[in-house]
């Protein structure tokens, strides 16, 4: 492959030194990590976006601001470069392109320099969004963007919020593109398909979804775009457009997504579950197959998004029974990872702690997912605190904690320096509480009525459950920032002056990426070829012969 | 058209007049007002001071209104039966009046063509045809008279009644629940209404309003599929594909394609393409690499 | 072996776990027939079901927390160099732990689906004796019209005992209306009728509010849905339509073309 800026794969330890080698990097480790910067200085973004948010709900009436919106662009601000700006380039980004090919033994991705435009479209893609918060017709449709209203002058730049989708929607396609071609063909001499790692099997199958559902999320916000700017009328029913399509064609992708961010995110935690329990992943091919009926489960449940928008009964009623049928792919996925602590050697690493507590979260959010489904139930907290709470504890709470988690697991390997264990774990507890403070009240105030996306409250004025919750949420919001800010803070730190790892393999994982590898691969990712002997699996701890944390050279080949 | 001899009417022109001015406001009153409607009125007859937009449905305000089940009705015999009767399917309902010497017939032939292009859904079987006279003077004498004159001489199609009804209140109620608005013009001896087919769904709600002389069988028989919405089961998949194909446009009273639908159909299939291309792609480059 | 055709035959009742809710439910009266719904109103009838949904979901979060924290407490690691023993799945276990979670999980899904259907019916269905009001949403405005044409900003007066049916329309763009007390949404749109219905059972006031965003003041878009007893309800509708005579669209059009 010519992918290596002139250099031969050496495997030589060390990143890029000048800073044009940084930017015009083919190799997927540096591109990985530019996907992480972007991520992070997203989440940063959007987190702040959060807490000005949650400070001016702390109380009924206006708090920092009065003005709707200021309010509503913070509020699309949020949501728009959380999911779009943090976790997908975290998940699809940083995990697909740095851990993916290092786990599956192969020198690159499959395409280095598809790969390397990807990453500045995120970035640009990013910065446009980022644009939004200065230029003078700021966008505030929500990230949802729903016509008539993104159609209307109200809404501000509708072009922006459309070059946006369309340009973070292409990067995430080549990018799909790459890890699927990746996965598939790349894989390093004697790996097979049963012998991936479930993180690569996640992220393969969310960039599947990716692949089939983007393009359709692309097409529908273009037209947005030309119905609003050329006059066609896609979306007008004044001129035989129709007003509901774009709802049903935004969640055809939109809830596909959903599970682009939470089956990465799954990957991480069985990684780092079974690396700590030092123990086989409890039926392994089962949990395979179950990440794979994602792709087809996920193809028809849309409608759950749209259950009070006047569809006919029989499809609500059908796609009720399709979205509950999620929990049996889901329900094997949390069997695996709680059977791979039985009978376990566990040890609480600090990214332990915090899949410990992403963990926990999502059997909160999966369970309050349930009544959600039922379309009954869904007139009842439509657009409410419930479903906010609901999808916070899934993405926000436990996606979030998943992805800080892999963070600080690969850290070694990304800076060939560790974090503070202490700090690591006393910041997973902050954001396991402060998370749990700002999210767990609020699904009270939406049993009692409170809707998403207000800036006030006032007509709940007298309702106590909904005024109290709303100021226990500030007040937990202010333990998150503090927590969110003292894990960069750990970061940062650990970068520049933590303790240099004294081991390529400090967790004492099977996996490639720790065993064949330098403290920091190099360039061309390993020393020599890699190959894995027969029989070999990722999660085999009790049959591998090779103690714990020592470092070794992995295997070098000699099987072939 | 010549209205600068309005003046001096000689009866002959009084039917001319009547009838341009009949064909005029349906033009008019039945398109929606787009631009141009008060022009084309005003080229008819300059001096009146009828405004069409009078006539105009607001659409918006009378859709899924319900029509009265109670509603006597007298056919062509001169026998009593209630609206409701008609009710349980579809049922495509024409104000009209039978002294008309004009557009009324016009609306009854058009949509008897109409309905003839109209194959998927069969009449009498999947939706009824009613066609109800709005001027209380009309009998079922006049009533007979008007079938002979609208080429139903030989009887209407099985689950296609025309009907008179007697009470001005009554006539008055149900136009009023539909917004179907007419007056008398006494100076043109007629009434001026708006040329429109007011689709019921089987419980009798007011589905959509389609207006003669614009719609195609492809408008009506959506417009069928549609009204039979409450009743389509996952076993009618095909009728609910082919109803999501197409939406309503309130502009110029059809149903139009729904574009962005096959934009979507594209772009999965680009999407779908795209696995399998690379996949290919490396399937290929892997197989010379190794040879 | 005999022990391992015993497995089978558990395995393949277990298959059958799915049907036991739906069932259970098929030896009721048919849901939508059954009468009056056991005298529920929708939101009383939506509360039971949202009790049984929560009660459903706390037992397998606490169970299943509960056995994982078990788990993590009693496998910690003793001594280093420790590893797992989990125990290899024979093929029968393999499927068999595929097979009857699934099952299990089927199960409650249909349970919760069965009662989540007769629930929908409930909703879906409006008494014939319902009254009718049409709803039109606008930025960021209620405009309700009741069948006496008493025309009203942000408040309605229903009568009590009286089902009310709202039928509803947007003049701009996409609008939800939620009623805080009814448990019921449904989305305003242009161009599209929609439609809600509710029991207004007890006296007094409740909010109604928007739930989908429609802009700067979506916050700003609620209105006060209020319960007067028959007598009171009448006065109001007495009071309400002496001093605004309706008109209707006819009257008018024969208004003017009497003029003419």
């Amino acid at each position: 492959m010519s992918g290596f800026m002139g250099h031969e794969p050496d495997g030589k330890p060390g990143q890029p030194k000048t800073v044009k080698e940084w930017v015009f990097t083919l190799d997927h480790k540096v591109i990985g990590v530019w996907y992480l910067i972007g991520s992070i200085a997203s989440f940063v973004v959007a987190g702040l976006a959060a807490t000005a948010m949650r400070i001016e709900l702390g109380s009924v009436g206006p708090d920092i601001t009065d003005n709707g919106d200021i309010y509503n662009l913070w509020l699309t601000m949020h949501g728009a470069v959380m999911i779009l700006g943090f976790q997908i380039p975290a998940l699809l980004g940083f995990v697909a392109n740095w851990a993916v090919p290092i786990m599956v033994g192969g020198k690159d991705m499959a395409f280095p320099r598809v790969n390397a435009m990807s990453v500045w479209l995120l970035w640009s893609g990013i910065l446009l969004a980022l644009l939004n918060l200065v230029i003078p017709d700021s966008y505030n449709g929500m990230w949802t963007g729903y016509p008539p209203y993104s159609l209307t002058d109200a809404v501000g730049n509708t072009a922006l919020y459309s070059s946006v989708v369309i340009i973070l929607g292409m990067s995430s396609v080549f990018g799909a593109v790459n890890l699927a071609c990746t996965v598939a063909f790349m894989r390093c001499k004697g790996m097979g398909w049963f012998q991936m790692p479930l993180t690569v099997w996640c992220v393969f199958t969310a960039n599947v979804i990716q692949l089939i559902f983007v393009p359709v999320l692309a097409a529908s916000v273009l037209l947005l775009s030309m119905d609003k700017y050329l006059g066609f009328g896609f979306y007008n029913p004044e001129v035989g457009g129709d007003v509901l399509l774009y709802q049903n064609l935004f969640w055809f992708y939109s809830h596909p997504a959903v599970y682009v961010i939470l089956l990465p995110f799954m990957g991480i935690l069985f990684e780092i579950f079974a690396v700590s329990a030092r123990n086989d992943v409890f039926n392994y091919k089962a949990t395979v197959w179950a990440t794979i009926a994602f792709i087809p489960v996920s193809s028809d449940v849309w409608v759950h998004h749209a259950y009070v928008a006047g569809l006919p009964d029989w499809l609500r009623l059908l796609q009720t029974f399709t979205t509950l049928l999620i929990s049996l792919p889901f329900g094997l996925l949390m069997l695996s990872l709680t059977g791979t602590m039985y009978r376990g050697a566990i040890r609480y690493t600090g990214p332990m702690w915090w899949a410990v507590g992403a963990f926990f979260m999502l059997i909160i959010g999966a369970l309050t997912g349930i009544p959600n489904a039922l379309s009954a139930i869904d007139y009842g907290i439509s657009d409410s605190y419930v479903i906010m709470s609901h999808f916070h504890y899934v993405m926000a709470v436990s996606g979030g904690m998943a992805i800080f988690a892999g963070v600080f697991f690969w850290f070694p390997k990304l800076t060939g320096r560790m974090c503070n264990s202490f700090m690591t774990k006393l910041t997973a507890a902050g954001f396991f509480i402060g998370m749990n403070i700002v999210m767990g009240p609020l699904y009270f105030a939406g049993m009692e009525g409170m809707p998403r996306r207000y800036m006030d409250y006032q007509m709940y004025a007298d309702n106590a459950t909904i005024v109290s919750a709303q100021h226990w949420s500030t007040i937990g919001i202010y333990i998150t920032f503090v927590s969110a800010l003292l894990m960069i803070v750990v970061w940062l730190h650990g970068a520049i002056a933590g303790e240099k790892a004294t081991s390529a393999n400090p967790w004492g994982s099977q996996s490639l990426e720790f065993t064949a590898t330098a403290i920091i691969p190099g360039q061309g990712n390993f020393p020599t070829p890699v190959s894995v002997p027969e029989g070999w699996h990722p999660y085999n701890f009790i049959d591998n012969p090779k103690p714990e944390f020592e470092p070794h050279p992995g295997h070098t080949g000699g099987h072939h | 058209m010549n209205h600068t001899s309005s003046y001096s009417v000689t009866p002959s022109w009084s039917g001319l007049r009547k009838l341009a001015l009949t064909m005029a406001v349906s033009a008019v009153a039945l398109l929606g007002f787009a631009n141009g409607a008060h022009a084309a009125y005003g080229n008819v007859s300059k001096d009146s001071v009828v405004d069409p937009s009078i006539l105009k449905i607001e659409e918006i305000k009378f859709l899924g209104e319900k029509a009265d089940y109670d509603f006597v009705l007298q056919d062509e015999t001169g026998a009593d039966f209630k609206l409701g009767s008609m009710l349980g399917k579809p049922l495509v309902l024409a104000f009209s009046y039978y002294t008309c010497d004009g557009a009324c017939s016009v609306i009854n032939k058009n949509l008897s063509e109409t309905l003839k292009g109209v194959e998927r859904w069969k009449i009498g079987q999947d939706y009824n045809v009613l066609t109800v006279s709005f001027d209380k003077n009309d009998t079922p004498a006049t009533l007979a008279n008007f079938m002979k004159e609208a080429g139903f001489a030989d009887g209407l199609p099985s689950g296609w009644k025309m009907t008179t009804m007697q009470e001005k209140a009554n006539i008055d109620k149900l136009t009023g629940s539909m917004g179907f608005k007419y007056f008398w013009s006494p100076r043109d001896a007629m009434f001026l209404h708006p040329n429109v087919y007011i689709m019921l769904s089987p419980k009798g709600r007011v589905t959509r309003y389609l207006y003669g002389g614009t719609i195609t069988p492809l408008d009506m028989e959506l417009a069928i599929t549609k009204a039979k919405g409450e009743k389509i089961a996952a076993a009618n998949v095909i009728d609910f594909v082919v109803g999501a194909c197409y939406s309503y446009n309130y502009k110029d009273g059809k149903y139009t394609v729904n574009i962005p639908l096959f934009v979507a159909a594209g772009a999965l299939i680009f999407g779908l393409s795209l696995i399998v291309g690379s996949f290919s792609y490396m399937k290929f480059r892997r197989v010379k690499h190794e040879i | 072996m005999k022990f391992k055709s015993l497995m089978h035959k558990v395995m393949a009742a277990m298959l059958a776990l799915p049907l036991i809710p739906s069932l259970a439910h098929a030896f009721q009266a048919a849901p939508a027939r059954r009468a009056d719904y056991n005298g529920w109103t929708p939101h009383e009838h939506w509360d039971a079901v949202w009790h049984e949904t929560m009660l459903d979901i706390t037992v397998l979060g606490v169970v299943f927390a509960i056995i994982t924290i078990a788990f993590m407490v009693m496998y910690v690691r003793k001594g280093h160099g420790e590893r797992g023993k989990l125990p290899s799945l024979t093929n029968q276990a393999k499927i068999g732990w595929v097979v009857i979670p699934c099952m299990l999980f089927l199960g409650d899904d249909l349970f919760l689906y069965v009662k989540g259907f007769d629930l929908h019916n409930h909703y879906r269905e409006v008494p014939t004796n319902a009254v009718e009001v049409k709803l039109t949403g606008s930025m960021w405005n209620w405009n309700y019209v009741d069948v006496n044409g008493i025309d009203s900003d942000n408040e309605l007066v229903v009568k009590q005992g009286t089902p009310v049916v709202l039928r509803m329309v947007s003049d701009d763009v996409l609008h939800s209306h939620y009623m805080t007390r009814y448990r019921v949404t449904e989305d305003l749109m242009p161009g599209r009728i929609t439609w809600q219905w509710f029991m207004p059972d007890q006296l007094g006031e409740s909010v109604a509010t928007c739930r989908e965003y429609c802009g700067t003041q979506h916050s700003g878009m609620y209105g006060k849905i209020i319960v007067k007893s028959a007598a009171d309800y009448d006065a109001y509708v007495a009071e309400q339509t002496a001093s605004v005579p309706s008109v209707t669209g006819v009257a008018k059009a024969a208004t003017a073309a009497d003029q003419i």
